[in-house]
């Protein structure tokens, strides 16, 4: 009898996550096998496939452009990556305050989020557009030689990931301000009687005591930044010469302009590697240092 | 390692809000001062201030020939055990324990040695490698106790560190913590609400209420000879009981008590220390001095409403006549039940009187 009951509130559990676990397999888990097989078919966008095995990846391995999107996309994981998780714990911290000021900050810093990529890019575009935009200005007054931040292939991954930092800024101090208050006051107050510095507060008490949350701000942007697309296509459509092409760029290009299914297929493969890759590398990293300690 | 307190005209206001209100105050070396008071009566702030976590906003605390209100709370030499520990919930308790020595570049070989005594001193050496999670409320208790010695304050504050213990460790570590002051000799000062505490800890209690001092004394002062009618009221269990007077009589030198529905009571209160006998007067007296006699000794008659047994003494809640309670007290084997009628006789040297502003007189010298 006993068993029949368990196993009646077993299956009455399963019911209750049925509906999402239905949604679940539809629309994540079958695209994501049907995007493993296509990526070793040869297939267009119309008409079957053809089994090809590894020739995609082949194909995509001696493609200098593939290589580039991906080296770019590294270089713009670690600029925004890091430069998103320093910034939004430093505003945190100075914004965790109960004062009308504070208030309105968090307010104004979170309501970039709320934007939507167009608006980014054109806002950012009449920031770095030579001649009229704001820097140009700001060099010309300052007597300096105006940089081309759109058309220099030195620049224009950098000019993107401003834009991307500015936009994506507010969901991590929101994640850092919940965190730092969750820490209890008092352990504030025992480091004051224990003569800690404001160095020695940050890095022994404040940091330890969010690491949860830097770990999880860390890998959310991870997974963000390198699906990078929209604000390159729109500030600078990946030029100059593919110098801000991201790897979701090239998949959309070759999957959707040269409808080559099979190989863009194989590149969103490769994308997802490497973010899983480096969401858990940064994963294991936190909890082993944190293991350590 | 010891150090006399002193505590100048403090003042402590929120806005409009008054906490304290121009309070002064000394501790001597070495004194164990227990600051008792109910919710909310600026106890807990006043040992803030002197931590130096709560701003003042008049007055000045001063420890030995120092001054200490200006001083930030880390250089004021004294140690805190918080009622939440405040544990480092990431560092171990050695760690926990050799942190406010690091930050003053304390040798690590001084360290290692205090926590080392500390430890054994506190029985915790086995806890030493663990994390604050790791450890029950009680040891918890031990290692923020521990964190406050090795650093060899002046003078250790308590914040009403035993409210988080169930009942048995908190006596327990009540006794912990007398031994520890007679031990490390330092200036203890423990901020409660609960008198058990605060009378078998302290050499004196200050009785705070509704921003003012109400009492400072010994515990047998505070619970003897109240200094006013909220003191008497606050310590001691049960309540005192406090029963309003119909007129007092001058009778050789003495106060006699007239109460409705009551015998003529001789208190041993000198007459001449009563600045207006007309006024309007309460006795009070304690459960433990009303007694149950046999008629012909009584002052008072009514009728036990609830028994209440706690083992080694019975407390009575004798209804009387006029329909107030009166608590009495009788030994444990007591047999009487409710519905009993009993006669009831008050200690005439236990007797309090208050007047209309609260203020207390006692029998004998004043």
């Amino acid at each position: 009898m006993k068993g029949s009951f368990r196993n009646r509130g077993e299956w009455l559990n399963l019911a209750f996550i049925l509906p999402y676990l239905l949604v679940f397999i539809a629309m994540i888990l079958i695209p994501l096998i049907w995007g493993i097989s296509l990526s070793f078919e040869k297939v267009d966008l119309f008409g079957g496939g053809r089994f090809v095995g590894l020739a995609n990846y082949q194909r995509l391995f001696h493609d200098k452009i593939f290589l580039q999107t991906v080296s770019n996309t590294f270089y713009f994981a670690v600029l925004t990556v890091p430069a998103l998780v320093v910034l939004g714990l430093f505003l945190a911290i100075n914004l965790n305050k109960q004062t009308w000021l504070a208030a309105s900050l968090r307010g104004i810093f979170f309501s970039s989020t709320i934007l939507s990529v167009t608006v980014v890019t054109l806002i950012w575009r009449i920031v770095f557009i030579p001649n009229d935009g704001l820097m140009a200005n700001i060099f010309a007054k300052l007597g300096f030689e105006p940089i081309a931040f759109l058309s220099n292939p030195d620049w224009s991954l950098i000019a993107v990931a401003i834009a991307t930092v500015w936009w994506c800024l507010g969901l991590p101090m929101m994640l850092f301000i919940a965190a730092l208050q969750q820490i209890p006051k008092d352990i504030y107050e025992a480091a004051a009687l224990d003569n800690a510095s404001r160095f020695t507060v940050f890095f022994k008490i404040t940091v330890p005591s969010i690491m949860r949350t830097i770990v999880l701000v860390t890998i959310i942007e991870i997974v963000m930044q390198f699906q990078l697309f929209g604000q390159a296509l729109l500030m600078t459509n990946g030029g100059p010469n593919n110098a801000s092409r991201s790897i979701v760029m090239f998949i959309y290009d070759v999957g959707f302009r040269r409808w080559d299914m099979g190989l863009a297929a194989a590149a969103s493969q490769i994308l997802f590697a490497i973010i899983l890759v480096a969401a858990m590398a940064q994963f294991f990293v936190a909890s082993r240092s944190k293991g350590n300690s | 390692m010891s150090s006399a307190i002193e505590i100048r005209n403090l003042t402590k206001r929120y806005n409009d809000l008054t906490i304290l209100d121009d309070i002064s105050f000394s501790i001597d070396p070495s004194e164990f001062i227990v600051f008792l008071g109910p919710s909310g009566c600026g106890k807990s702030t006043l040992l803030r201030m002197i931590a130096g976590l709560e701003s003042i906003s008049d007055g000045e605390i001063w420890m030995d020939q120092d001054r200490l209100d200006v001083l930030p709370p880390g250089k004021r030499n004294v140690s805190m055990v918080f009622q939440n520990y405040a544990l480092y919930p990431h560092m171990t308790v050695e760690d926990n324990m050799a942190f406010g020595l690091k930050n003053i570049k304390t040798e690590p070989a001084v360290i290692a040695t205090r926590i080392k005594k500390a430890a054994e001193m506190l029985e915790m050496t086995h806890l030493l490698k663990r994390k604050p999670a790791e450890l029950s409320g009680g040891q918890r208790q031990r290692v923020a106790i521990g964190r406050a010695i090795v650093r060899e304050p002046k003078a250790f504050l308590f914040d009403e560190p035993l409210s988080n213990l169930d009942a048995a460790l908190r006596g327990r570590t009540r006794i912990e913590l007398a031994q520890l002051h007679q031990r490390v000799k330092a200036t203890m000062i423990f901020v409660t609400h609960d008198q058990v505490e605060a009378m078998t800890l302290a050499d004196r209690i200050v009785v705070l209420n509704n921003t003012k001092i109400e009492q400072i004394g010994t515990p047998i002062d505070i619970y003897q000879r109240p200094a006013s009618k909220f003191v008497a009221g606050f310590v001691g269990t049960p309540a005192m009981n406090f029963i309003p007077v119909t007129a007092l009589e001058r009778s050789q030198g003495a106060t006699t008590v007239h109460i409705d529905g009551m015998k003529p009571i001789k208190t041993h209160i000198n007459y001449e220390h009563l600045p207006d006998p007309a006024g309007t007067f309460e006795i009070g007296v304690r459960a433990e001095d009303v007694d149950v006699v046999h008629e012909s000794e009584s002052e008072v008659s009514g009728t036990v409403s609830f028994v209440e047994r706690l083992g080694e003494r019975t407390l009575l809640y004798v209804k009387l006549v006029d329909g107030r309670m009166l608590i009495a007290n009788t030994d444990g084997k007591s047999p009487i039940t409710a519905q009993t009628k009993v006669h009831l006789r008050m200690n005439k040297a236990a007797i309090h009187l208050f007047d209309a502003t609260g203020r207390a007189y006692h029998g004998e010298a004043q």
